[in-house]
């Protein structure tokens, strides 16, 4: 195959070579981007030059004859012989030319036989015209065709294109017959005819247009005519308007209207009035600060027995500081929002709380506000009588009423049948409360009740706690948060209150309509209102004398207070000096002393108050801890006391308060290390209850919430590590461990922070609480455990204090009451007092202190698996804890399996344990070794329910848990791969689609395009070549026209210079010479 | 005292930005003998073995036309998990005509040497391919120069057996400069021959013997596969 090519190839390259030589500027060949070897292309290269010069020769053949011939009539046609042929010779055309004549004769009708239609006819002679057969002449019309019309006009002809023809075709006629019919019609009408015809034709025409145009006119004028008419009786005035004017076509519009009648109903029917201006609060502080002074002056008169006289003046001062201890109450606070706010919100709570304690607990200088009392007590009569018979309808003062508010009142006061029944309802309530009150507190003063809650919570601990001053320590509950508790039912109590003050103080109507609103769903908040009057009245009504009279007598002295308290109390400049002046002093007069202080020194009186509040803070938290450092009971009223105070001075001095309590700390966490490190002190590094205490407190003042915080972190970090470090080696420990567990739990429970040690230590005093021997000691764990050696602290014994009287159930189970706690610890730590030791130290291995004590565990623990709830490590945090309960619960269990096996040593209520010989074999230096020991039911029943609990959360979250699988061995979503299309053997240009019919149908489309585009290329070169043609045309008359132009110039010019010269042709050169 | 004001470092760094915006690699075919011919009537990828003749007759060099090591060394990369796990960001083919091949990575080549020319035959000729299951251009002549497709930051590497520098592939990759700068591997599909290039930053040579085109890309998947940790 090879072979053969080559040999074919070879002798085709040696013509090519011959055949062109190659002239390189007319190649023109297309260089391909992708070339391919051993194939040729058709058109690959070619010589423009050459291919034009064909093209034109083309068009010079074909369309430029045709352009010739354009609107010619007629085409000589040479038939000469040898015209166009130059070779030919005279001789030799005239040769031919007789050859062909004598042609034409031999061929010619003498010899042949005639034609059939000719007949004999024809003979030997025939019609000829010019010498010519006329049936050659047919031949060459037909040859000529239809295009030139030139002397053969023939019959059809004539028939289409002149008057008669088309008569004819209407006629229809098809037959020969019909034909000469035909013939014959356009003969009948003669030309005269015809125009007669068209000539009255075109006058009927004529007449209809006049007379159409008549009618027209006709009706014009009768239009214009009624027209008139109606422009003369002004009917059409409506429609028209002065030129200028633009057309309102706006439709009144409902929100228009609805903003007239709103703006009318703003205008005259104002239903809220503007009240007074609120008081700043350096404006407050001041009016605060005046009327404490007023009240010191008074204080000094009296003390100089001159009282007597200032009566008069008192009532004018006592109104004044009134309204100004109104203004303190309710305007608005010192602090704008948030904590402070709400702080402040509940110091004013427990501010009138106190005020309605102070009238009731007058004391020794009671003489004026006896003398008061009867009037406040009138006017509270008459004002809640006139309240409660505003609703009811038709009050006293009717004549200082507007009609509107007449109005609304009698609509308060419908006849409706269940406002008919409310206000019976409300009355009876009314009048048995106020009887109950009364008698409650008859001994005392009826203000004071009607002023309290009825029956509420903190009427009776207020009624307990003042008259105990010195010793309310004991009574005050679990210390702090006790008071917290207090605190915040004060709030909310008090929270009504201003809203009864706003209602009745601003305007009464308002108060009227809410309270037929509100009366229906809380009968109870109506009657807080008529007594929260007197109260609020002395706010914004200050007209009102009596009322503010009243109100400044029991703003004098709070009660509890002695009177003789300062009112106007030096700061002191050191800590000596403040605790000479509380010395004493009871906790109630050390909080007003406090309140005195910060009221005359406020920040916002400015000058450098700001640097005396800070020493005033370090001065009272330096007091709080003294206090808490004291021996003996704990003074819980006066800690109390001082902490609203902490936390309200708190935000006013924020960076001298977290410097002071971060280096409290910082010494504490200094002494807790120093304490672990020796061997000696190690055994008892708890720390103090003063630094509880103030942990305490810092927890209160500052927010426990934050993630990091310069003095809760800290804070939380002592309490972890005192935790997690303090060896266990008296019970006492076991309550400052408890103690700081919830506190540091506390601190993290808002933040929903997980902390370890608490939960861990909770396990540890589970743990302890297992009767010795119960159960084998817990798993190692990487949590605090206890050793199998170490005493079990919380195991009840059957020798214990009060073992003969557990709690039976678990509301028996008495919680851990702290401040008693606390008081012990400090007499167990002090250890100075032998006596409060060894009483502190049975009281902690009492079976009471243990069984609260392992029910707060168990607490703890709930509470940790709350803060816990939907952690996946759930389970494994709380497996100690719940191992520890399961224990408790079984021992329990297992006692009450073998109840009288041994001689039980108290009631049948509680269950006893027998120790295991196991658990008694381990060493307990704990005082008396167990003979039993015993669980308290009321222990496990909440035991019981804990572990219950705790164990459905660990179920739940053990099976929300998924299986853990192999990441390598996970089928990984592998990228999708795509296969490529291409055929096996491809050849460029091939339609390759498997749809016969849509290929060729593309291969048509492809080819009609091909075709439209060859044609219009050819058109275009068309146009260009005649384009060349026309122009040459035109460049060469113009030529001839310039040749003439120039003939006939020159040949005047020649004449002119014939002219001038004489004859001589231009040639005579007179002149020059002459010049010369 | 510990704790307090001043948060650790632990804890005001955020999650550790790992794994997902890890660089690409790209790799470019340099000198390819990708060549169609018409060989009779039929158009065919010009090889050594079929066509020694043909290509002496035209005055070429029968050892220099070897697509098959293309084919191999295109093979090596797309079947790598480096291009599975969707690591391989762009493949270029560079032919030693001048023609900028860009192949899609995921493409599945024809496993067999006769449908790769065929591919090859009508990718030369109708200068794009598209798959039989969608609508993507798998395979694309592109116009050059292969730099305009690199990310601006790229990394470009040409391997060469006689560069100055031998290196380990897996240290060189796991290098801390390499970072997650996209990386460029310039490999040679030829027989004979040196990339000739002036866009490459730095040549390497991975082994102390000429390696063949399929193994060296191997050892370079394998030294990134290690790197990302795909298994």
């Amino acid at each position: 195959m090879g072979k053969g090519k080559k040999r074919k190839a070879a002798p085709r390259a040696t013509e090519a070579r011959r055949e062109e030589p190659p002239n390189l500027f007319e190649r023109l060949s297309s260089k391909k981007r992708f070339d391919i070897l051993g194939r040729k292309v058709k058109g690959d290269a070619k010589s423009t030059g050459k291919l034009r010069s064909a093209a034109t020769e083309r068009r010079k053949d074909t369309l430029l004859v045709e352009y010739k011939q354009l609107r010619k009539s007629n085409a000589f046609i040479d038939r000469r012989f040898g015209e166009d042929d130059d070779n030919l010779t005279a001789d030799e055309k005239a040769l031919l030319r007789f050859q062909k004549q004598r042609l034409k004769e031999m061929s010619g009708s003498k010899f042949t036989l005639p034609d059939e239609g000719e007949g004999g006819a024809g003979g030997g002679e025939q019609l000829t015209h010019l010498g010519r057969s006329l049936a050659e002449l047919e031949d060459l019309q037909e040859g000529w065709g239809s295009d030139d019309d030139g002397p053969g006009l023939d019959a059809e002809l004539t028939r289409d294109l002149h008057f008669g023809g088309f008569e004819r075709k209407e006629e229809g006629g098809g037959g020969g017959g019909g034909e000469e019919g035909d013939e014959g019609r356009p003969n009948k009408k003669s030309k005269k005819e015809v125009m007669e015809e068209i000539i009255a034709k075109s006058k009927a025409f004529k007449a209809e247009k006049q007379r159409q145009r008549e009618e027209d006119q006709d009706e014009t004028s009768a239009l214009d005519d009624q027209f008139r008419t109606l422009l003369g009786q002004k009917a059409l005035a409506g429609l028209m308007r002065k030129k200028g004017v633009k057309p309102d076509n706006r439709p009144d519009s409902l929100a228009d209207k609805n903003y007239d009648v709103l703006t009318r109903e703003l205008v005259f029917e104002a239903k809220a009035k503007p009240g007074a201006r609120t008081l700043t609060a350096e404006e407050l502080a001041d009016l605060e600060k005046t009327r404490l002074e007023a009240l010191e002056a008074q204080r000094r008169r009296r003390q100089a027995g001159e009282e007597e006289e200032e009566e008069e003046e008192e009532g004018g001062d006592g109104a004044r500081a009134a309204g100004a201890n109104g203004l303190t109450t309710a305007g608005a606070p010192l602090p704008a929002g948030g904590y402070a706010a709400r702080r402040a919100k509940r110091a004013r709570a427990e501010q009138w709380e106190g005020e309605g304690k102070r009238r009731g607990g007058a004391s020794g200088d009671a003489m004026e506000d006896d003398f008061e009392m009867s009037s406040d007590e009138e006017d509270s009569d008459e004002l809640s009588g006139s309240d409660s018979e505003g609703s009811e309808g038709g009050g006293e003062d009717e004549e200082g009423l507007t009609q509107l508010e007449r109005r609304r009142r009698d609509r308060a006061a419908g006849d409706h049948p269940l406002q008919a029944a409310f206000r019976q309802a409300s009355a009876k309530l009314l009048k048995r409360h106020w009887h109950d009150a009364g008698e409650e507190v008859s001994s005392d003063d009826e203000e004071g009740s009607e002023e309290e809650g009825s029956g509420s919570e903190e009427e009776g601990s207020g009624s307990e706690e003042e008259p105990g001053s010195g010793s309310d320590g004991e009574e005050e509950g679990d210390g702090g948060s006790g008071s917290e508790e207090e605190a915040d039912g004060g709030n909310d109590s008090e929270e009504e209150e201003a809203d009864g003050e706003l209602a009745s103080g601003s305007d009464k109507e308002e108060e009227d309509e809410e309270e037929e609103e509100e009366a229906a769903a809380r009968p109870t908040a109506q009657l807080q209102r008529p007594k929260a009057a007197p109260a609020a009245q002395p706010v914004v009504a200050a007209a009102e004398q009596q009322a503010a009279k009243a109100a400044a007598a029991a703003a004098a002295v709070p009660p509890g207070v002695s009177p003789d308290l300062p009112y106007t109390p030096p700061l002191p400049d050191s800590y000596q000096a403040f605790a000479k002046l509380v010395a004493g002093r009871s906790a109630a007069d050390l909080g007003e002393l406090v309140r005195r202080m910060r009221v005359v020194h406020a920040a916002s009186l400015g000058g450098d108050s700001r640097k005396r509040l800070q020493l005033l803070y370090g001065v009272l938290v330096q007091h709080f801890a003294c206090l808490a450092g004291a021996e003996g009971t704990l003074p819980m009223g006066h800690l109390d006391a001082l902490v609203p105070h902490l936390v309200e001075l708190t935000p006013q001095v924020p960076f001298y308060a977290a410097t002071l309590a971060r280096a409290r700390l910082q010494r504490a966490q200094e002494r807790l290390s120093e304490a672990l490190r020796d061997g000696v002190t190690r055994g008892d590094a708890w720390p103090q209850p003063r630094t509880l205490l103030l942990l305490k407190l810092f927890a209160t003042v500052f927010p426990a919430s934050d993630k990091r915080h310069p003095v809760l972190t800290p804070a939380g970090l002592l309490a972890c590590s005192c935790l997690a470090n303090c060896p266990l080696g008296e019970p006492q420990h076991l309550a400052a461990g408890l103690y700081l567990a919830s506190l540091a739990q506390h601190l993290h429970s808002q933040a929903q922070r997980y902390l370890p040690e608490p939960l861990a230590f909770a396990a540890l005093l589970l743990q302890a609480a297992v009767p010795a021997g119960a159960a084998p000691p817990p798993a190692p764990s990487h949590m605090r455990s206890l050793e199998a050696g170490e005493p079990r602290w919380l195991a009840v014994r059957a020798g214990d204090a009060g073992s003969d009287q557990l709690p039976a159930t678990e509301e028996e189970v008495a919680p851990l009451d702290l401040a008693e706690v606390l008081s012990r610890l400090n007499g167990a730590g002090g250890g100075d007092g032998s006596g409060s030791n060894s009483d502190s130290a049975t009281y902690f291995c009492t079976a009471e202190f243990k069984t609260s004590a392992a029910a707060a565990a168990v607490r703890l623990v709930a509470r940790s698996a709350q803060l816990l709830a939907g952690n996946s490590a759930l389970p494994e945090v709380l497996a100690p804890a719940l191992e520890a309960l399961r224990s408790i619960v079984a021992a329990a269990e297992a006692a009450a399996a073998a109840p009288a096996a041994v001689v039980p040593p108290a009631s049948s209520k509680k269950q006893r344990r027998p120790a295991k010989g196991k658990g008694a074999a381990a060493p307990a230096p704990a005082a008396a070794p167990a003979p039993a020991a015993v669980v308290a039911p009321g222990l496990a029943a909440l035991c019981r329910r804990v572990l219950g609990e705790l164990e459905a959360a660990a179920a739940a979250v053990a099976a929300a848990r998924r299986p853990l699988y192999n990441v390598q061995l996970l089928k990984l979503q592998e990228k999708r791969q795509y296969n490529p299309r291409f055929e096996e053997d491809f050849v460029s240009g091939k339609d390759y689609d498997p749809d016969r019919e849509r290929s060729e149908r593309r291969k048509l489309q492809r080819a009609v395009k091909r075709e439209e585009r060859g044609a219009a290329r050819e058109l275009r070169r068309d146009a260009a070549f005649m384009g060349e043609v026309r122009d040459r045309d035109k460049a060469a008359k113009q030529a001839e026209l310039f040749a003439s132009e120039k003939r006939a110039k020159s040949f005047l010019q020649q004449q002119e210079a014939d002219f001038k010269s004489g004859g001589q042709g231009g040639q005579w050169k007179g002149g020059k010479k002459g010049r010369r | 005292m510990s704790g307090g004001i001043e948060a650790p470092d632990w804890e005001e760094a955020g999650p550790s930005g790992a794994g997902s915006a890890a660089g690409g690699v790209i790799f470019v075919l340099e000198n390819a003998n990708l060549e169609v011919a018409k060989v009779g009537k039929n158009y065919e990828l010009l090889n050594c073995d079929d066509h020694a003749n043909f290509l002496r007759r035209h005055g070429k060099d029968p050892a220099l036309h070897r697509p098959d090591i293309c084919h191999q060394a295109l093979l090596a990369i797309l079947d790598s998990p480096l291009n599975k796990a969707g690591r391989l960001k762009a493949l270029y083919v560079h032919t030693a005509k001048n023609v900028l091949i860009q192949v899609n990575p995921q493409v599945r080549l024809p496993r067999t040497f006769r449908r790769f020319c065929g591919l090859m035959v009508q990718l030369l000729q109708k200068l794009s391919i598209r798959a039989t299951n969608g609508p993507d251009k798998l395979l694309k002549v592109v116009k050059g120069p292969v730099t305009n497709y690199f990310p601006p930051d790229a990394q470009r590497i040409g391997f060469s057996h006689s560069a100055k520098s031998i290196v380990v592939m897996h240290q060189y990759v796991a290098r801390p400069e390499v970072g997650d700068r996209p990386l460029v591997f310039v490999v040679g599909a030829f027989a004979h021959g040196k990339i000739d290039d002036s866009y490459v930053d730095e040549y390497i040579s991975i082994s102390q013997f000429p390696l063949s085109a399929a193994y060296a890309l191997g050892r370079i998947t394998n030294a990134l596969e290690q790197k990302w940790g795909i298994v």
